[in-house]
C-alpha cells in the first residue's frame, strides 16, 4: 500500500522543501483561559515528530485545531500547500490527514472490518446512494483485499469480525489506528495511543508505528505521556506548558533541557 | 404620538397571551432542566388537569378554590407520582431520544385517557380560574383603554409568581442543584449520597404541577377544550425555551413575553384581509422557533451531555438479523412470503371491501412510514413532519393530475416536488443536533399547516382538490382490489429502495456517524451531508406515498389524511415497531387502519349482541352496557402511544427484540445449539472477549 495515491491524493502544491504541515501561530482560549499561546509546530513528510507536556498543557487543543475539530482563535494551517482555515475536518481527511482519539471514537455496531470498508469508502466514493440504488455497493475484491492488507498488517484478522463494542481498549486503539491507515494518509495524528495499554501493548504499538512510518513513508504526530514511547520513536519533539511552546528539537536534546524536565519530567 | 400609543395599546394587549406563553416555556424548560426530558407530554398534561378542572368546576359545580386545588395540586402531584412510578424511574439514564421518544408516546395516549374517563363530549367554554362571574368583569386600568379580563390577570399574576418562585428554587436552594445534578448524572448523584429517585420525583411533581396550573390557566382561551390546540401552544411556546437556550428560566420568560407582545403588534398593525396578516400572524410563533433554530450558531455545536458512569451500561445486543443462523434467516423470509401471499390471497379472495379499503389505506400509508424508516432509523433524525411531506405529494399529484397527466407520472413528479421541499428544509435544519432538529421539523410542520394549507391554490381551499385513479397500459385501478395489487407493488419497489440504501454504502457511512460524528468526520465522511441525502429521500417516498394515498382517497384532503398530529403518532409506531426495519414500517401502516377498525367490532359486539338478544338482563346485561364502540380509536391512540414506552428498553424495536426471543427459542428447539442471540437481560454472547488480557494478541 503506497501512501499516496496519485490518482485520489491531490497534487502537492507546496515547494520543494518547504513542510508538509506547518501550523503557525496558534492561539486559543475557552472563556479568557488561554489553552493555546502563539504555538509554531511543523513536520517534514515521513518525519515522526513528538509532542508532550503535562495534564492540561494544550496538547489535545493543538491537535484539535490542526485537524479542524475545533477553530483556532489565533493562527494558521497549511498542510501540503493548502491553506486549511474554515475547512471542514472531513474535507482536511480528504486532504490526508488522518488521526486518533485520546478518548477511544469507534463506531458500535460495526464490525473491525466493517470500520475498515467504511473508512475506505469514504475516501473514494461520492454518490453512494445511486450505487446503493443500483445494487452496487457490495465490497469489491480490491476492497477487500485493502482492508485485509492492513488487518494483517495490525493483527487484527482474528478480531475481523467482531462488532467494536466487543473489543478491549488496546484493541480498539489498534482498530482506530487501522481506520486511520485505510484512509492512505500523508499525516496521521496520534493522540496518546498508549494511553489506557499495558507495557507489552504499548511495545507492539511502537512496533506498528515503526513499521508504517517506515514502509509507507507516513509523518506523524505522536501526543504522548509516555517518555519511553517517545524517545523510542520521535526525532524530533516539541514540548507545551499551559498553552505555550517551552522548547523543541531533536528529542534526546530535548529530554536533557532543564526546563523541560523542571516543566515535565519534575526533576 | 397616534403610533406610539396604539403600539403601547397593542403591547399591553400582548402581554397575557405572552403570560401564556411565558408559563408554557417556563414550565417546560423547568421540565427539561430538571429531567434531562424535553417533554412533549407537557401539554397533555396541562390539557388532563384543564380537563378535570372542567369536570369539577362545570359539571359538578365544585367550590372554584377546591376545584383549582384538586385539579392543579393533588391531580398534578397524583398524575407526576403515577408517571415516574411506571415509567420516568426506568429511564433515568435512557438517552436523550428514548426519553423524546417517551415524551411523545405520552403525548399521544394521555389525553386519550381523559377522553375516556371523563367522556368524549364536547366540553365548551372553559371556565377560568378567577373568581368572578363573567370573564370579562374585570378591567384594568378602569379607563377601559388597556383592556385585561379576569384569566388574563390571573395568569399573569401565576407567571410572575412562578418565575420569581423557580429562581428562588435555583439560586438559593439545594433541591434546586440536586435536581440539575440528576439530569447530568443520576448514578453519580447516588454514590454522593443522594437519593436520585426522590430528587427526580419532586422534579416531576414540581413540573407536573406547573403543566398543571398551565393547563387550567389557558383553557378559557379555547372554545372548547382540545388537546390538540393546547399542543399547538406548547410548540408556540417552545419559540421562548429556544430563545432560553432550553435552561434559562428568566429569558424563556422573556422570549414568552415578548412573543405574545410581537403577536399583538402584528395582530394591530397588518392589514387584516393581507397575506400577512392571515398567514404571517397565526404562524409567528412557528417561524421565530424556526428562524432561532436556523439563525444560532451555538445551538450547532451544542451536544447532550454525556453520563460520566454511563459506561457501565452493558453493550446493546447485536441485531437478531446479524445473529441468526443461516438456516433461520432463510425460515423467517419463507414465513414473511408466506404471510404477505396469504394476506393478499385472504383480501382479493376472502375479505369484504371494508376490510379490503382498510388494507389497502394501510399499504398505502406504509409507503409514507418507509420514509421515517429512511429518515429516522437509517439517518438518526426524528423528522416530525414527514405527514406535511406526503400532503405535499398528494397536493402536487392532484395539481399534476388536474392538468390532465397520468396520474402515476403524476405521482412520481409529486415525489420529486417533495424532494425539493425536503431538500430545502434539511439543508436549513440538519446541522442542529438531534432534540432542536426535531423541533425545527415540527415547527415546518405547523408553519405548513398555518401558511401554506388555507391556500386555495395549495390544497384547493376548503373543497379538497379530487385525484383519480390511475390508468396504467389500458390497466384501469378504479376498484380496491386493483388499486391494492398496485399499491403492494410500489411498496416492495420502495421498500426494496429503502433496504438497498440501509444495507449499502450510505447506511455504513451513517452507522458510523450514528456511532461516532468525530470520528466520521475524521475519515471524510460529511456527517450533514449524509443525513440530508437520506432526508431528502424520505421526503421523496413520503411525497410518492402521499400522492398514492390521494389518489387511493381520489381528493388530496390534508384534514383526513396529513395533520401535523398524524406525523406525531406515525412516527411513534414506526419507532416503537423498529425504526430500521421496513417491515415494521409495513405492519405500522396496516396497523393504523385495521387495529382500530378491529378495536371497534370488538367493542361494538357487546351492543349488537344486546340488541339482538333483548331478554339478557342482570349482570351481563350491565356488563355488556358497559362497552362503547366510540372507545376504539382512543383506545387504539392509548395502545399506540403505550407502545412507545418500551423504546429506552427495545431502542431496536419490539419487532426486533421479540425475533430475538424467538430465535432464541427456535435455535434451543430445533437447532441443537444455543442461539447466538442473547435472551433478554443476558449480556451477548462472543461480544466481549473471556478474558480482556488473553485478546491482547495484536500487532505481529
Amino acid at each position: 500500500m503506497s501512501v499516496t495515491d496519485a490518482a485520489t491524493a491531490p497534487p502537492p502544491s507546496s515547494s520543494p522543501g518547504s513542510p508538509l504541515l506547518l501550523a503557525a501561530g496558534m492561539g486559543k482560549s475557552y472563556q479568557g483561559i488561554a489553552a493555546l499561546t502563539d504555538v509554531t509546530v511543523s513536520v517534514d513528510a515521513g518525519e515522526l515528530v513528538a509532542l508532550i507536556g503535562p495534564n492540561g498543557a494544550g496538547k489535545s487543543t493543538l491537535f484539535d485545531c490542526m485537524s479542524g475539530v475545533q477553530t483556532p482563535d489565533q493562527g494558521r494551517v497549511e498542510f501540503d500547500g493548502h491553506d486549511l482555515h474554515g475547512m471542514a475536518p472531513y474535507r482536511r481527511a480528504r486532504l490526508g490527514l488522518a488521526r486518533t482519539f485520546q478518548r477511544i471514537e469507534l463506531f458500535p455496531g460495526l464490525t473491525v472490518r466493517d470500520h475498515l470498508l467504511v473508512a475506505d469508502r469514504a475516501q473514494r466514493h461520492r454518490g453512494a446512494m445511486l450505487r446503493d440504488l443500483t445494487l452496487r455497493s457490495r465490497p469489491t475484491a480490491a476492497e477487500i483485499e485493502r482492508c485485509d492488507t492492513v488487518l494483517d498488517l495490525l493483527g487484527l484478522m482474528p478480531d475481523a469480525e467482531r462488532p467494536a463494542e466487543a473489543l478491549s481498549l488496546g484493541r480498539g486503539r489498534v482498530v482506530e489506528l487501522a481506520r486511520a491507515l485505510i484512509c492512505q494518509p500523508r499525516l496521521l495524528f496520534l493522540d496518546e495511543p498508549s494511553s489506557g495499554l499495558d507495557s507489552d501493548e504499548t511495545d507492539e504499538m511502537a512496533d506498528v508505528l515503526e513499521t508504517v512510518q517506515h514502509d509507507q513513508d507516513i509523518a506523524i504526530v505522536l501526543c504522548e505521556h509516555d517518555v519511553a514511547l517517545v524517545e523510542r520513536l520521535a526525532s524530533r519533539t516539541y514540548v507545551l506548558d499551559t498553552g505555550r511552546l517551552i522548547a523543541e528539537g531533536p528529542t534526546a536534546e530535548v529530554m536533557a533541557s532543564p526546563r523541560v524536565r523542571a516543566a515535565y519530567l519534575g526533576a | 404620538m397616534n403610533n406610539l400609543s396604539s403600539f403601547a395599546q397593542y403591547a399591553v394587549q400582548g402581554i397575557p397571551l405572552g403570560c401564556v406563553f411565558a408559563l408554557l416555556a417556563v414550565g417546560l424548560t423547568l421540565n427539561y432542566k430538571t429531567s434531562g426530558v424535553f417533554n412533549l407530554a407537557f401539554a397533555a398534561q396541562a390539557f388532563a388537569s384543564a380537563a378535570v378542572f372542567y369536570v369539577l368546576r362545570k359539571e359538578h359545580r365544585w367550590n372554584l378554590l377546591l376545584a383549582a386545588f384538586v385539579a392543579v395540586v393533588v391531580f398534578g402531584v397524583a398524575m407526576a407520582w403515577i408517571l415516574d412510578t411506571l415509567i420516568y424511574r426506568h429511564q433515568r439514564t435512557a438517552s436523550p431520544l428514548a426519553k423524546l421518544v417517551t415524551s411523545l408516546g405520552l403525548l399521544v395516549a394521555l389525553p386519550q385517557i381523559v377522553l375516556l374517563v371523563i367522556s368524549t363530549k364536547s366540553k365548551l367554554n372553559p371556565p377560568p380560574l378567577w373568581p368572578v362571574k363573567r370573564a370579562d368583569d374585570f378591567l384594568w386600568p378602569s379607563s377601559g383603554k388597556y383592556v385585561l379580563d379576569a384569566s388574563q390577570i390571573a395568569t399573569l399574576v401565576a407567571t410572575a409568581l412562578v418565575v420569581i418562585g423557580l429562581i428562588v428554587l435555583f439560586r438559593r436552594g439545594s433541591l434546586g442543584l440536586q435536581m440539575r445534578a440528576v439530569v447530568e448524572s443520576p448514578r453519580l448523584l447516588q454514590l454522593q449520597g443522594v437519593d436520585a429517585d426522590r430528587v427526580s420525583r419532586w422534579a416531576w411533581i414540581l413540573s407536573s404541577v406547573l403543566a398543571s396550573l398551565a393547563g387550567v390557566l389557558i383553557a378559557p382561551l379555547f372554545a372548547q377544550l382540545n388537546s390538540l390546540d393546547f399542543f399547538t401552544l406548547l410548540v408556540a411556546a417552545i419559540a421562548a425555551c429556544v430563545i432560553g437556550n432550553l435552561t434559562s428560566i428568566p429569558l424563556a420568560f422573556l422570549g414568552g413575553l415578548g412573543l405574545g407582545i410581537l403577536q399583538a403588534e402584528l395582530a394591530g398593525f397588518l392589514p387584516t384581509n393581507s397575506v400577512l396578516s392571515t398567514g404571517l400572524r397565526p404562524s409567528l410563533p412557528f417561524v421565530v422557533l424556526f428562524m432561532v433554530l436556523f439563525m444560532r450558531r451555538s445551538l450547532r455545536t451544542r451536544t447532550a451531555p454525556a453520563d460520566p458512569m454511563g459506561g457501565v451500561d452493558p453493550p446493546p445486543p447485536a441485531p437478531a438479523a446479524d445473529t441468526r443462523p443461516q438456516w433461520m434467516a432463510h425460515g423467517t423470509h419463507v414465513f414473511g412470503g408466506v404471510v404477505i401471499a396469504v394476506g393478499l390471497g385472504l383480501c382479493m379472495w376472502v375479505l369484504d371491501d371494508y376490510w379490503v379499503g382498510l388494507v389497502t389505506a394501510g399499504v398505502c400509508l406504509a409507503i409514507v412510514l418507509l420514509s421515517i424508516t429512511l429518515t429516522t432509523g437509517v439517518g438518526g433524525t426524528i423528522s416530525l413532519c414527514q405527514a406535511s411531506f406526503a400532503a405535499v405529494g398528494a397536493f402536487a399529484t392532484a395539481k399534476f393530475a388536474s392538468g390532465g397527466m397520468s396520474v402515476i407520472v403524476a405521482i412520481v413528479l409529486a415525489a420529486l416536488v417533495a424532494a425539493l421541499v425536503g431538500l430545502l428544509l434539511g439543508a436549513a435544519i440538519l446541522h442542529l443536533p438531534g432534540i432542536y432538529a426535531a423541533l425545527a421539523t415540527l415547527a415546518f410542520a405547523l408553519m405548513f399547516q398555518a401558511v401554506l394549507v388555507p391556500l386555495d391554490w395549495v390544497s384547493g381551499g376548503s373543497v379538497p382538490i379530487t385525484v383519480p385513479r390511475p390508468l396504467i397500459g389500458g390497466i384501469d385501478f378504479a376498484s380496491d382490489r386493483s388499486f391494492l395489487l398496485l399499491a403492494c407493488a410500489c411498496l416492495a419497489v420502495m421498500g426494496l429502495a429503502v433496504i438497498a440504501i440501509r444495507d449499502g454504502t450510505t447506511g455504513r457511512f451513517l452507522d458510523a456517524v450514528r456511532g461516532s460524528s468525530t470520528a466520521a468526520r475524521s475519515i471524510g465522511i460529511n456527517p450533514d451531508r449524509q443525513r440530508l441525502v437520506v432526508f431528502v429521500a424520505g421526503a421523496a417516498v413520503a411525497g410518492f406515498g402521499g400522492g398514492l394515498v390521494a389518489s387511493y382517497a381520489e381528493a388530496a384532503n390534508y384534514d383526513q389524511s396529513f395533520t401535523f398530529f398524524f406525523s406525531l403518532v406515525w412516527v411513534v409506531l414506526v419507532i416503537t415497531a423498529g425504526a430500521r426495519l421496513v417491515q415494521a414500517a409495513i405492519i405500522s401502516g396496516v396497523t393504523f387502519f385495521v387495529f382500530p377498525a378491529l378495536l371497534d367490532k370488538l367493542f361494538s359486539w357487546p351492543g349488537n349482541y344486546l340488541a339482538s338478544n333483548p331478554s339478557t338482563t342482570g349482570a351481563l346485561n350491565s356488563f355488556l352496557s358497559f362497552f362503547n364502540p366510540t372507545w376504539a380509536q382512543g383506545v387504539a391512540f392509548i395502545l399506540f402511544g403505550f407502545g412507545a414506552l418500551t423504546y429506552a428498553k427495545h431502542p431496536e424495536g419490539i419487532i426486533e427484540a421479540q425475533g430475538a426471543v424467538v430465535s432464541a427459542r427456535i435455535a434451543r428447539r430445533f437447532g441443537g445449539r444455543r442461539s447466538p442471540t442473547a435472551a433478554p437481560g443476558e449480556p451477548p454472547p462472543d461480544t466481549r472477549p473471556p478474558d480482556v488480557a488473553a485478546s491482547i494478541d495484536v500487532v505481529a
